[in-house]
């Protein structure tokens, strides 16, 4: 506790948000929250999961922006968020590229697989997906 | 939208009070508080980052298991649950703009209402956690599913299907040992995962077990189950300790100590709420809007 009784004490001060503004935040949050599950039954194919992810991006930005205060914190804050958020995106995406480079070698039966049990769900192969992988029939050592 | 509140005597009082001797002003206090916070919310990012990679490099490698295994999820329970917790996150807010101003009584409300969102969370994720558990939707070799994604019931697979061709074990290697574990240690038979063709065990022939009574279900379920419990888990470890740090707050705020002159716990904890928040933002379209 401070030992100096003589100096006077400031309290410190924070940015306070009005009421009005934090419920229509609330309420823009909830409706990509809804909008992202009409979202998922849109047929987008791959960039399905592209738009889902970037309205998730955009309610973490709107919720840290004002239910956290970042908007009205210092620029370091700021960075530290942004930095880590890059740092992030940088190990997640380097990881998947390796992955993506290897996986040829690395998991030649599974894509071929999906293809298959999709085809087959559709009606048009009968065949079973057990036989997909070509390394199955590969005899073993 | 900031608003000027008048700070009176008591207040100064209660700021010098809660002054460490190590800051000058409570405002230099509050700004290292923050700093720290902001600290810690990114190393709990960088914690759920490695479950995202994890996630991410399963979903790339395993397509047809998440296509498949995302049908057992609800996504109208994930989205109550987006937007119960959406709602906490509003009343963790409220809470802090009461604090600052001082409105004891609606702070303590807004406080009692984060804790009881966080906890209907919790109960709607233990009554899925509960489902799967009856299902057997599990991880690992506690996976064999009662049902199947469209809700009829399955022949369960009991035990591990048997290798088709297993590896010969080569002298002193790693399969040697992994064989020695048996069917409890390590899903070897359930795996599509081959060793490399030039290692020691030579080319193996990938399993591809049909489960019977559901012919179309990829091999490796058990791994999304796996990571679905993990992150899910993740995120509930950290609703709890929300839910108690907010007890601790609501005790506190009965007793009068928060207001204009001192609300830094309130503040930091509302981040940490956001955190909380921020995360359930991925993982619901991550996990359950698969399909």
């Amino acid at each position: 506790m401070s030992s100096d009784h003589t100096k006077p004490v400031v309290p410190a001060r924070s940015h306070i948000l009005s009421i009005q503004m934090l419920v229509f935040v609330w309420v823009i949050l909830c409706a990509l929250a809804i909008g992202n599950l009409f979202v998922a039954k849109l047929h987008l194919g791959s960039a399905r999961i592209v738009a889902e992810l970037a309205i998730a991006v955009i309610m973490a930005v709107i919720s840290a922006l004002y239910f956290m205060h970042l908007r009205y914190d210092s620029l370091f804050s700021v960075a530290i968020l942004a930095l880590t958020l890059v740092f992030i995106t940088l190990f997640i995406s380097f990881v998947i590229i390796d992955v993506k480079a290897d996986q040829p070698q690395m998991y030649s039966g599974e894509a071929q697989e999906m293809v298959q049990i999709e085809q087959h769900v559709a009606g048009s192969n009968s065949t079973p997906p057990a036989a997909a992988n070509p390394a199955a029939s590969a005899p073993a050592k | 939208m900031s608003e000027a509140i008048a700070i009176n005597a008591t207040e100064e009082q209660v700021a010098r009070a809660h002054l460490a001797h190590h800051f000058d002003t409570p405002q230099q206090q509050f700004d290292a508080g923050t700093l720290g916070m902001w600290m810690f919310l990114a190393t709990e990012m960088l914690l759920f980052s490695g479950l995202f990679c994890a996630y991410a490099v399963f979903r790339v490698t395993h397509p047809a298991v998440f296509k498949y295994a995302g049908q057992y999820l609800d996504p109208v329970s994930g989205l109550i649950n987006a937007l119960i917790l959406l709602t906490s996150g509003l009343t963790m807010a409220l809470a802090v703009r009461f604090a600052q101003t001082g409105k004891r009584f609606a702070l303590s409300l807004c406080l009692a209402l984060t804790m009881l969102g966080g906890v209907g969370f919790l109960a709607i994720h233990a009554k899925e956690y509960f489902d799967n558990g009856q299902a057997k939707l599990l991880w690992g070799t506690h996976y064999a599913p009662t049902v199947g994604p469209n809700g009829k019931p399955v022949a369960p697979v009991t035990g591990l299907i048997p290798l088709v061709a297993k590896p010969k074990p080569a002298a002193s290697s790693g399969w040697q040992s992994l064989n020695s574990l048996g069917k409890a240690g390590f899903v070897v038979s359930h795996s599509d995962i081959m060793p490399a063709p030039a290692g020691p065990s030579g080319v193996a022939a990938a399993q591809k077990p049909a489960a019977p009574g559901n012919p179309f279900q990829p091999a490796n379920v058990q791994i999304f189950f796996g990571i679905y419990f993990l992150m899910t888990g993740l995120h509930s470890l950290h609703v709890i300790i929300g839910i108690i740090v907010i007890g601790w707050l609501l005790i506190r705020s009965f007793r009068g100590e928060f207001g204009p002159g001192y609300h830094a716990p309130v503040v930091y904890v509302g981040m940490y709420w956001g955190v909380v928040d921020m995360v359930w933002m991925f993982l619901f379209p991550l996990l359950y809007l698969i399909h």
